[in-house]
């Protein structure tokens, strides 16, 4: 299970509302192969990256894989630093890479329905988070009627799909940086 | 209405204040036993919360007959996603007795971002935080089938009930078919 996946930027966060996050983060400057964010871990931290590649990996039956890479505009590790739950998925600096670095409690002030700044950041992250909802369920459900089909009772999953909805879940492409 | 908001799990973290201006921008409806409120496949764009009745959330089934994969009764909510992002319904839901509901369409909450900026904020970010939690979820279910180890306990249905039949007689995808169903029937 080994294929490594580009995923370009799309569309989500851009203008006020990536200012918005991007300004309550600080810039920090990341060597490559430098682990961000390790499987199993807690994390009280997002990252916006700015510059540079960042490498998803998971460990399956013990050994790691590379799953996705992603480059500027991508969120890393929201749920995570929102949750506070472990990180399913270990996040690597592929190469020198610059990230804004927004802590749990920055994001949480800034999205405080009573301070109103962050209500559009508030909605267009709900946005992407429910089209990667839909996506991750969608994604999910053809992997295991895969599994059905092939094989009914046995119902073999393939691993190498069930971790790249995983490494999707945890890096979106979503932030439109300006020139 | 208020009241009805006050004991569900979505709006837990809304003030009273909130939760009384949602109600205000939000629209009752009735619909008699066996009413469709929404069909598969066609385009929507409300919430709704059911304040007195049940509805049945139905897919076609292998015999291409209506299956139920969900009931939402009073107090419960569907469709929350969907007054944020409208998107094709991925069930068909009928009232399944005489049924009283509250809705909040797209543009009922774009009326309510300009006139109680407050409440939406707060009923965007309770959706958000719903959203999250669902997403990690279905992480967790990945984690599982990672793991090689299955799962029967039933799920968290979050104010809907989900028919739980025998594991041989339910593919696994309806569980993921149900939990787009919550957040965007």
């Amino acid at each position: 299970m080994s294929y490594p996946e580009s995923q370009s930027r799309t569309s989500g966060l851009h203008g006020v509302e990536a200012q918005a996050l991007l300004s309550a983060g600080k810039v920090r400057a990341i060597p490559a192969h430098t682990l961000i964010c390790q499987e199993g871990h807690t994390i009280d931290r997002l990252f916006v990256v700015t510059a540079g590649e960042v490498e998803i990996a998971k460990t399956v039956a013990g050994k790691s894989h590379a799953l996705a890479t992603f480059g500027p505009g991508t969120v890393l590790a929201l749920m995570s630093a929102l949750d506070g739950e472990r990180s399913p998925v270990s996040i690597r600096a592929l190469t020198d890479v610059e990230v804004v670095e927004v802590l749990r409690s920055s994001l949480l002030s800034l999205l405080d329905p009573e301070r109103g700044e962050g209500a559009g950041l508030a909605h267009d992250l709900t946005l992407v988070a429910i089209r990667r909802l839909r996506s991750a369920t969608d994604e999910l459900a053809q992997t295991l009627f895969q599994a059905l089909r092939s094989s009914p009772r046995a119902g073999r999953i393939d691993a190498s799909n069930l971790a790249r909805i995983q490494a999707r879940n945890h890096a979106w492409a979503c932030v439109r940086l300006a020139a | 209405m208020t009241y009805l908001l006050r004991d569900m799990r979505l709006f837990d973290s809304l003030t009273e204040r909130d939760r009384a201006d949602l109600v205000h921008f939000m629209h009752e409806r009735r619909y008699a036993s066996g009413e469709t409120l929404c069909t598969r496949g066609e385009h929507g764009n409300t919430m709704v919360v059911v304040v007195q009745g049940t509805l049945s959330a139905v897919v076609p089934g292998a015999d291409n007959r209506p299956r139920e994969i969900a009931s939402v009764s009073q107090g419960g909510v569907f469709g929350e996603m969907f007054c944020i992002d409208p998107a094709p319904r991925p069930a068909t839901v009928v009232a399944k007795e005489d049924t009283t509901v509250l809705e909040l369409g797209r543009d009922d909450l774009v009326k309510m971002r300009q006139e109680a900026p407050v409440a939406a904020a707060a009923l965007v970010n309770a959706v958000f935080h719903d959203v999250l939690t669902r997403l990690r979820s279905v992480d967790q279910r990945i984690e599982r089938d990672l793991r090689g180890e299955r799962d029967d306990a039933p799920k968290d249905g979050g104010g809907a009930q989900v028919p739980q039949p025998a594991r041989d007689d339910v593919p696994d995808p309806w569980e993921a078919c149900f939990s787009r169903l919550r957040g965007s029937a």
